[in-house]
């Protein structure tokens, strides 16, 4: 697979307190029916792995077009709570996106996360959201 | 270890001297917890409502309404300014004159009881949190208590927290369980956490679905109408008693024949609903095509369409998804020979000791806890009653807080950014305070 890296520096702002995202036009896979489906993404992450946006998000809330950090009235933390499944999938929902698992293509590794893509496909990893919507 | 031996003891003598002359009280409850409970009613008030006596009224219900919660100070404060910018007086509402005094006060003593349960379970494990002894202590004065009442709360609060300071050796087994699984957004932690008991013990990747499925037994005939529609509506169960004897019959049956993290467009739980519809949908019209198949193929990966038809054809729609289960699950493994433990009664501090013990002997524990302690940074047991299973898998003492911590290993996958500010997360799993978690651990449950 070729990785094209668009900017491998981009900081990003407030949600990500300026750890520094590369983004890639890479490869993700799901599993679907018991099986691997690999397609073409782009995506930038950040060096552990664990934060997943598209490039639109990279910047935190500073995108228009990045749903995800639109900003919401409150939530409580008792209406996402853990008995119903992962409370960042819960959040994801409400906001009207749909969450899913994922794992995306960094340095020829593997790594599976999740994200939360929104109508316009703009998509962030669930803890990532739940981080900047929660703890504001 | 010598460090944390003293500094307890010491600190109560620092909180003593302190008890002799109660400053003043700081903020009262957050704003955040207010606002779980009433955040509706506390909602602006629209303009042509202003200084209506129905606003006043609204608000003092609101006011009554939280002193079951605790501290309203900040609230009867901004109510009285209210009144007072309104013009109105408390008379016109049949209040006397120590009314928003009388309020104060109720809310001083809840929030005190709950404070002073607070410090009660802390000193169970031996670390009292500065917040915790000063809130105390400044709500204890406010509600009236003699300096000696208090400084004897807290000297025999600090005898007990002194007795039970108890060793803290590190322990971490994570790498034994490989990467931490995501549940989606289907209520099967405990099918989850018992997978991974289970995998432990095996040394295989067990399917939690498969548990979970076995545990719901009978139940999954038609999944929209037994759970309803809503996800939060699919089942759970509180402990994995139940859940893991009903295996131990069975046998347990790999993740790699019965996935339980299918991703995609798809969930677990809308596979599941597709997969019981097929059923439903057969039943009346006897019509079935490649589509469905897919969709029962994607949860039981083993089927092949000739094995899927029959079944369709044969079983019972109450039976659909049980033989789904058994074809796709049909080389089971046998359950090891183990006992399955629950721990007793209700007492967190019982419970810690459990796990303490068991991870002397680098045993994992399943936890039954409310996970809103390492998410809410106002956590409050009385306002947040809800449950969630995750598994302990290791210890360590933190010098930087000077608390024993517990490694929780959680079902929400490598992402770490649901876990609140004070909690240590790497890739999923994440560190808590022994204090913390007590304050919403309701069982535990391990595999001997």
């Amino acid at each position: 697979m070729v990785q094209l890296i668009l900017s491998s520096l981009l900081f990003a702002l407030n949600v990500h307190a300026a750890e520094p995202l590369t983004c890639v036009d890479g490869q993700a896979r799901v599993l679907e029916f018991g099986k691997t489906r690999e397609f073409a993404l782009s995506y930038c992450y950040d060096s552990t792995r664990t934060v997943l946006t598209s490039k639109e998000c990279a910047q935190g809330d500073g995108n228009r077009k990045c749903t995800p950090f639109v900003h919401h009235a409150p939530i409580a933390f008792n209406e996402l709570n853990g008995q119903y499944g992962s409370p960042t999938f819960t959040l994801c929902r409400k906001l009207g996106g749909s969450a899913h698992v994922i794992e995306f293509k960094a340095d020829k590794t593997w790594y599976k996360l999740d994200r939360c893509v929104f109508p316009n496909e703009s998509f962030v990893d669930s803890g990532t959201l739940f981080k900047f919507h929660m703890y504001k | 270890m010598l460090l944390r031996l003293l500094s307890l003891p010491l600190f109560f003598v620092s909180a003593l001297a302190f008890a002799q002359n109660p400053t003043p009280r700081p903020s009262p409850i957050p704003g955040g917890m207010m606002m779980g409970v009433v955040g509706s009613l506390m909602g602006g008030i629209p303009p042509e409502t202003r200084c209506s006596p129905e606003s006043i009224r609204t608000r003092a219900q609101t006011i009554i309404h939280n002193i079951e919660y605790g501290d309203v100070e900040t609230s009867v404060n901004g109510l009285q300014t209210y009144m007072e910018n309104c013009n109105l007086r408390p008379e016109k509402f049949g209040w006397g004159r120590g009314t928003f005094d009388y309020w104060k006060q109720q809310g001083y003593k809840v929030k005190l009881a709950t404070v002073e349960d607070r410090i009660k379970r802390q000193s169970l494990v031996g670390k009292v949190s500065t917040k915790d002894l000063e809130d105390y202590k400044n709500f204890a004065a406010l509600s009236g208590q003699s300096d000696m009442t208090i400084s004897g709360f807290l000297k025999e609060q600090g005898d007990i927290a002194a007795k039970n300071q108890t060793p803290c050796e590190p322990k971490d087994m994570r790498k034994k369980f490989g990467e931490v699984r995501n549940q989606d957004g289907i209520g099967w932690c405990y099918a989850f956490a018992g997978a991974d008991l289970l995998s432990y013990k095996v040394g295989e990747r067990v399917s939690a679905a498969d548990i979970a499925l076995t545990y719901n037994d009978g139940l999954i005939k038609d999944l929209g109408m037994t759970f309803g529609n809503n996800e939060v509506q699919y089942d759970g169960s509180k402990d994995l008693h139940t859940p893991l004897i009903k295996m131990k019959d069975k046998g347990y049956c790999l993740e790699e024949n019965l996935p339980s993290e299918d991703s995609g467009v798809s969930n677990l739980k809308l596979t599941l609903e597709s997969v019981s519809k097929t059923k439903k949908d057969f039943s009346s019209d006897k019509k079935v095509c490649g589509e469905e198949f897919n969709s029962a193929q994607r949860l039981f990966p083993n089927l092949n369409p000739a094995d899927y038809y029959n079944i369709l054809e044969k079983s019972s729609r109450a039976d659909f998804s049980k033989e789904l289960q058994s074809l796709t699950c049909k080389n089971r493994k046998p359950f090891p020979k183990v006992e399955v433990v629950v721990g007793e009664g209700s007492d967190p501090k019982v419970h810690v000791d459990t796990i303490d013990q068991q991870l002397n002997q680098d045993v994992p524990v399943e936890i039954w806890y409310n996970a809103d302690v390492a998410l809410d940074p106002h956590f409050d047991i009385k306002l947040q009653p809800a449950g969630h299973a995750s598994i302990v898998v290791g210890r360590r003492f933190n010098p930087e807080t000077k608390s024993c911590e517990f490694l929780i290993r959680n079902s929400w996958g490598r992402s770490c950014g649901s876990y609140r500010p004070g909690i240590t997360c790497e890739e999923g799993n994440y560190w808590i305070p022994k204090e913390d978690l007590m304050k919403g651990l309701y069982g535990t449950t391990y595999l001997k």
